[in-house]
């Protein structure tokens, strides 16, 4: 008789990975490094949808120069894409450069893995990063205030030192 | 039939020394309750534990604002633990659709979890890794207890999560497609059946398609794929394998013989790209020669004129007049739906001649549309359309009717 005890040990896996959803979560507060981040404005038409706001970030737009990979690897499409930031000095992190592979660091500067995809707009040597960060959820209906102050924020970011980050606090300017 | 009425209906002849009570009990053996008498029963329950289900989910929703997350977590750990407990307890007791279905609901709580965890921790998704989470215990389910409604969850989670793949993200989910093989192809290997076979068939070629559309490949590649799927189905040994990927292989060959004959009658398409020709061409040649192989090895079960849809007429496109080329592919798909009724005839096949003459119909109202269309009032053209259809669809039935009438095999 396998059917015995198989689904307890398939339960309690299940059990373990939805604690394990949670305990990155909570474990980045233990061992993360906090960086302040400068929002910029946002297309009005998707800034809220439904119980989101959505944020756009001064490092979300990064000069393609910055790019430290071969150019051909910035196809139209996204791709993985690490950002190395330093602390300006009013205390802001900026975009020094993007690797396509980790890159290795000083001490003072912070990755945030994101993904890349170049932009055609009117500024063709721009490149989009998205970070996952940019959608900030907010109990139901109460989105209205941050959306009329979301361009002009800061938000507090919390880097673990294994890579994974997440917004712990954002504030008006 | 139900065991109990026969006994009580046998109770009365035994009194009546008709038949002895061993006998009875013999006569009764022979006849287990039909599946009938359990289905019909064996809803009620389960409808009754998705409301329950759906009425729990909705109270929570309306509140969820206002749980602490730990808390959120706490609870969604309970319920999935109490449905697959409360599933296991039903199992045991023999009751299995039941069983199964609380167990369903479990799996389908789990993957819930995953994403209201995900809300409540800001965590974004950046690819389908949720689905291949979400069908995990899926598949220990499926291949431990057998059943065909986690079949059904797992065909649900891996085509839905590759749709959600390319929807969201834009990219084809590698690690669903293995997983898909794995349960759904495995599953189907071990023990076929017809509607599951069909399943994983199917599955597999809109996985095929969103892969072509996904990577930009050049569309001729999927008409390959319906070839291979085609020669694939004369190389496998199980029939029900056979059956499914044959058909579905000429489906696709025949939709494309009428894509390209659009697509090559209408002069403002008439630069038509062809796929990369050094990987393309190869594999076009080796499964061609597959093909021609299977079919001389198993020419019996195989009539010749089923490939004749499959030979990349395209090509001529290239040398030939493109209008010409598409004419070409109207011929074939007229001489393909006419060998198919004829052969339907032939074997007295009553699905194969209904088949065909959905074909046959279909190409005929494609033709009479490009010829007719231009040089005819719409009004008219519809009217005139209708009546012809009716007619030919007439005809062919009274001519199926006559056929079979005679009592022919009918291997529907």
């Amino acid at each position: 008789m396998n059917k015995k005890r198989g689904w307890i040990i398939a339960a309690i896996l299940q059990v373990l990975f939805l604690l394990f959803i949670a305990g990155s979560y909570y474990s980045i507060d233990y061992f993360g490094k906090d960086i302040k981040i400068k929002t910029v404005p946002v297309d009005p038409r998707d800034i809220l949808y439904g119980d989101y706001v959505t944020l756009r970030f001064d490092i979300s737009n990064v000069p393609v120069s910055k790019w430290k990979g071969e150019t051909h690897l910035l196809a139209s499409r996204q791709r993985t894409a690490f950002v190395v930031l330093e602390e300006n000095k009013e205390g802001y992190y900026e975009v020094q450069s993007v690797y396509p592979d980790k890159p290795e660091v000083k001490d003072h500067q912070v990755i945030l893995k994101g993904q890349a995809e170049r932009i055609w707009g009117d500024t063709s040597e721009q490149m989009q990063i998205n970070y996952g960060i940019e959608r900030y959820y907010v109990e139901e209906n109460t989105g209205k205030t941050l959306e009329q102050q979301a361009s002009d924020m800061v938000v507090t970011v919390r880097v673990a030192p294994w890579g994974t980050f997440k917004i712990t606090d954002i504030k008006p300017r | 039939m139900n065991q109990k009425w026969m006994k009580q209906e046998g109770q009365k002849w035994v009194e009546e020394k008709i038949i002895t009570s061993d006998q009875l009990d013999l006569i009764v053996a022979r006849y287990p309750d039909s599946k009938e008498m359990k289905k019909s029963t064996g809803i009620l329950p389960v409808l009754a534990s998705i409301l329950i289900a759906i009425g729990i989910l909705s109270f929570i929703a309306s509140n969820w604002g206002d749980i602490p997350p730990l808390a959120r977590l706490g609870l969604l750990v309970i319920i999935m633990i109490s449905f697959y407990a409360a599933g296991d307890k039903y199992l045991k007791k023999g009751n299995e659709t039941l069983g199964t279905s609380l167990n369903l609901l479990g799996i389908v709580t789990f993957g819930a979890s995953i994403i209201l965890l995900g809300q409540t921790f800001h965590l974004t998704a950046t690819d389908a890794r949720l689905f291949v989470f979400w069908s995990l215990p899926a598949v220990f389910y499926l291949f431990r207890d057998r059943h065909k409604l986690y079949f059904f969850l797992l065909a649900v989670l891996t085509i839905g999560g590759q749709l959600y793949s390319m929807g969201e993200f834009n990219n084809f989910s590698y690690f669903l497609f293995v997983i898909f093989l794995i349960s759904i192809g495995g599953f189907v290997f071990l023990y076929p059946r017809t509607l599951e076979t069909w399943l994983f068939t199917i599955g597999l070629s809109i996985q095929a398609f969103l892969l072509v559309i996904i990577e930009d490949l050049n569309l001729l590649w999927f008409f390959l794929f319906g070839f291979a799927l085609y020669t694939a189905g004369m190389w496998i040994n199980k029939s029900l394998f056979k059956q499914s990927f044959k058909r579905m292989g000429s489906l696709i060959g025949f939709a494309f013989a009428y894509g390209l004959y659009f697509t090559l009658t209408n002069e403002f398409l008439s630069d038509f790209e062809f796929p990369n020709p050094a990987f393309y061409l190869p594999a076009l040649i080796a499964i061609f020669a597959l093909a021609i192989l299977g079919k001389r090895k198993e020419s019996i079960y195989l009539p010749s004129w089923e490939l004749i849809i499959f030979v990349p007429y395209f090509y001529l496109a290239k040398v030939a007049d493109p209008l010409l080329t598409g004419l070409l592919y109207l011929v074939v798909m007229f001489a393909y739906s006419g060998f198919m009724l004829a052969e339907g005839y032939r074997n007295e096949n009553r699905s194969q001649i209904n088949f065909g003459i959905v074909l046959f119909l279909l190409v005929c109202l494609m033709g009479y549309f490009n010829l007719a269309w231009a040089f005819m009032p719409k009004s008219m053209f519809f009217l005139i359309g209708g009546i012809l259809l009716f007619m030919l669809n007439g005809f062919l039935q009274r001519k199926k009717k006559r056929i079979l009438k005679n009592g022919g095999p009918h291997h529907e």
